[in-house]
């Protein structure tokens, strides 16, 4: 199945080049500059994992994590930034985040933990529809 | 009125630390741009391998990106370079636009998060001023921070003229009951270069008189 990849970042040069490497790998990739835009495309349209920079102008990256974690838990959500502390670290990780990687990243890292990052939401949509069904033979167990 | 370097405590640590901060995220979003591009005509090459034509466009495009960061990066570092130098000297005669200009370059990457344009308006050159540097930099990184704090959204005009006694930085575009920079710290450094920050009709505006080496000495200042 193709990977749905939405990469959010204020360096317009970055997004492009990353984009097309990531397409070069068989890899569906939206990307947004802007944080509102991203957050509606993360909303409505078909993502598996965003890749996320920390620091973006209007919209400090884990107040984005937080939005699209409320409003779609299952993304999987990596943080690629130059910004990286220790604590922000950890606060990503407590609000949802999957991974963070430091620029420049390794690409083959970032390809590895997409890949990660896929398999687990694939394993949480699981997990979900086995809920619903378990809810509906109890509630329905006719 | 003279001030030591460990009297601005913990507060121009910070000044030193958020700039030092603002200053390596740009590199390394430069850093990773080059590397991403670098990486890119790694893969062209893989597909020249596999026998697809070399695009000399998509070659010509990394190439332009990666002149365009090397470039960019190499200004920050020039910015982080003169930005260091502000220790030399504990006092000396300085071009107030020149050393203004630099601190707003020093802090567009925190202004364009919050979204404020910060521009200076007047020549950046032209007034001349005898004053401590470093602290100097401390105080327009606190009037900077103040006036990116309530000029969300908007833009913030520097002009600096010079005065009677010394000169004058002033931020324009604020709304009149904006927060001054507070706090012990800052009366302190404000005192030390013989500073005022005042809020007008016209903005904020940062005061300076030109100080003399013998104030220096006699008062116990910077070393």
């Amino acid at each position: 199945m193709t990977k749905k990849v939405l990469l959010v970042d204020d360096e317009k040069d970055f997004l492009d080049t990353l984009s097309e490497r990531l397409k070069g790998r068989g890899i569906e990739v939206s990307s947004s500059s802007k944080p509102d835009e991203a957050l509606e495309i993360a909303k409505t349209q078909a993502i598996d994992v965003i890749v996320l920079d920390l620091k973006m102008p209007g919209m400090d990256g884990l107040e984005f994590l937080k939005a699209i974690k409320e409003a779609r838990p299952e993304l999987q959500v990596i943080l690629l930034t130059g910004h990286a502390t220790v604590d922000k670290g950890i606060q990503a990780v407590k609000l949802g985040a999957l991974d963070v990687l430091e620029k420049p990243a390794n690409f083959g890292t970032l390809l590895e933990r997409i890949e990660r990052a896929s398999i687990e939401k694939l394993v949480l949509l699981e997990k979900k529809d086995q809920e619903k069904i378990a809810d509906i033979i109890t509630e329905r167990g006719w | 009125m003279g001030m030591q370097w460990e009297e601005l405590g913990p507060e121009g640590l910070a000044f030193f630390g958020r700039i030092c901060a603002s200053v390596s995220h740009e590199l390394k979003n430069s850093l990773a741009l080059i590397n991403e591009n670098a990486g890119l005509m790694q893969d062209l090459l893989v597909l020249v391998d596999r026998g697809q034509p070399l695009d000399p466009q998509r070659v010509g495009t990394s190439m332009e990106r990666i002149a365009r960061h090397v470039e960019r990066a190499n200004t920050v570092l020039g910015n982080l370079n003169r930005f260091a130098h502000l220790t030399d000297e504990p006092l000396r005669e300085l071009d107030l636009g020149v050393e203004t200009a630099l601190a707003l370059r020093l802090h567009q990457r925190l202004a364009s998060q919050a979204q404020v344009e910060l521009v200076l308006e007047s020549g950046a050159d032209g007034v001349r001023l005898a004053t401590m540097p470093f602290l100097l930099g401390n105080a327009l990184h606190l009037c900077i921070r103040s006036a990116i704090a309530v000029a969300q959204g908007g833009r913030v005009a520097v002009t600096v003229r010079s005065t009677d006694q010394g000169g004058e930085v002033l931020f324009a575009g604020l709304p009149s009951d904006a927060q001054l920079p507070q706090g012990e710290h800052t009366q302190a450094l404000l005192a030390a270069l013989s500073a005022s920050c005042t809020m007008g009709s016209d903005g904020m505006s940062l005061t300076l008189k030109h100080l003399s080496q013998e104030t220096l000495t006699t008062q116990g200042g910077a070393p």
